[in-house]
């Protein structure tokens, strides 16, 4: 009885363990900053903040933005919008999305 | 015995660690609107069920549409007197409107008087000669101009506030001068935030951000005690910030001359108009004030862009509650006594 509780306990704590290491190498557990881009209301596609890419996003009417993740900040540096709203918006905050209204594209930082 | 107890000790510990990294994340909501104020909208919860962050933002968003038509100055809406029918009544005829634009107007007289005139609302005749160049620029960029120098003079001749007449008791507003029109702009969306802030509390909302272009309110925390963080743009570099703002129970409001301006033979010509001078002020790249109350906030940042920094300086030391920080053309930071308090990192 004893030795069986020490093994269950053991395999309990491994687990847990494991779950733990997954959860924090997928960004889920700390720090997972995330860029979402949403068009129209609808989520487009996702980025981890921390790596470095350029994406050029491209909308239904013919349009795009081109985002740039780098050092950790994410701002678009062209747009076929006429305003150029969103260039001059510069980084997105997690409270300040960078918007393009004629594409009705948003930029969001989700933090943990 | 003594076993069994640490064994059922370690279980628990061990239950307690698989726990832990579903308790870690304190659940946001989120979300970003896009069709008031001619701004973006952002807000976000946290604390709360999912069906409670949706009602926190079908109010939010009930309010934002009420606010935005009261405050409308080019459109008119069915079944409600806003700022537009009193510009248009001017000279003509008094307008009842809702007790809640007789309180921002009282508020706004309230600023003109505090910022000795560097906020008035009475100057929308010259804001809107702006307001139509800076649409032209936006058709056609390359014919852009700026405002008949004589067109502005004789428009800051019908100026002044006391030409708007307010009727507490009737609910009525009048505006003297025919050719006085009203414009809220440097006050209107700090006030809504504030307004819309203060009923989202009354309803139960403790913790959350709203962001009305620009115009943050912080209430409670972010998770855990943790204050919000929020970021000051450095205005000559906007991908980057300046300083990170650590936040609990505060409104920020930033103005700055990089957001929102047109181009005219190579020279920058930003929104915010001067009105003494009638045109956009450039000592500053932007001005940042933080206090309690966001119509404050914005009215401050609006009044202290365009005043000269010891006049500015002095507004802020007697004024309650008031911090600010000024970045010059230079790009150098200015701050007021306690402002770096707020700077984290």
């Amino acid at each position: 009885m004893k030795k069986k509780d020490i093994i269950l306990l053991l395999l309990i704590i491994a687990a847990a363990l494991i779950v733990t290491a997954v959860l924090a190498l997928t960004g889920a557990f700390t720090g997972g900053d995330k860029v979402v881009v949403t068009v129209d209301g609808e989520v487009y596609k996702e980025f981890p903040l921390n790596e470095n890419v350029e994406y050029k996003i491209e909308t239904e009417n013919g349009g795009y933005n081109l985002l740039v993740i780098k050092d950790g900040a994410a701002y678009v540096t062209e747009a076929s919008c006429p305003d150029k709203v969103c260039v001059n918006a510069g980084a997105a905050q997690e409270i300040k999305p960078v918007v393009c209204a004629p594409n009705k594209v948003v930029i969001t930082i989700e933090k943990d | 015995m003594k076993t069994k107890n640490f064994f059922r000790a370690v279980s628990l510990l061990s239950c307690i660690l698989f726990l832990l990294p579903s308790c870690a994340r304190t659940q946001r909501y989120s979300e970003t609107y896009l069709d008031y104020f001619d701004t973006v909208t952002s807000f976000t919860v946290c604390g709360v069920s999912k069906k409670e962050a949706d009602a926190a933002n079908y109010t939010l968003q009930d309010e934002l549409e009420r606010y935005h038509q009261l405050f409308d100055i080019y459109n008119e809406y069915d079944g409600i007197a806003n700022l537009k029918d009193i510009n248009d009544n001017a000279g003509i005829a008094p307008v009842c409107v809702d007790s809640e634009l007789i309180e921002l107007l009282e508020y706004c007289v309230s600023v003109h008087d505090m910022t000795s005139g560097y906020v008035n609302i009475a100057m929308g005749s010259v804001l809107m000669l702006w307001h139509t160049c800076r649409e032209e620029a936006r058709s056609a960029p390359d014919s852009a101009r700026i405002p008949d120098e004589a067109l502005l003079r004789e428009a800051a001749a019908h100026t002044n506030i006391s030409s708007i007449n307010i009727d507490k008791n009737k609910n009525e507003v009048y505006i003297s001068d025919k050719h006085t029109s009203i414009d809220v702009g440097a006050v209107g969306k700090g006030y809504a935030a504030q307004r819309i802030a203060e009923k989202l509390k009354a309803c139960g909302y403790k913790d959350f951000i709203l962001n009305i272009g620009g115009n943050v309110i912080a209430s409670g925390s972010k998770s855990n005690d943790n204050p919000w963080k929020v970021g000051i743009e450095n205005p000559s570099d906007t991908t980057k910030t300046l300083c990170s703002l650590s936040l609990t129970d505060k409104v920020l409001v930033s103005s700055g001359s990089y957001q929102r301006y047109y181009t005219v033979d190579g020279k920058r010509y930003h929104h915010i108009i001067d009105p003494f001078t009638l045109m956009p002020q450039n000592t500053y790249l932007s001005v940042s004030v933080v206090c309690d109350d966001s119509a404050l906030a914005d009215a401050m940042s609006t009044a202290l862009f365009n005043m000269p920094y010891s006049v500015g300086y002095e507004l802020v030391s007697n004024t309650d509650g008031l911090e600010a920080m000024w970045v010059t053309q230079s790009g150098e930071c200015l701050y007021s006594e306690n402002f770096q308090s707020y700077i984290t990192d």
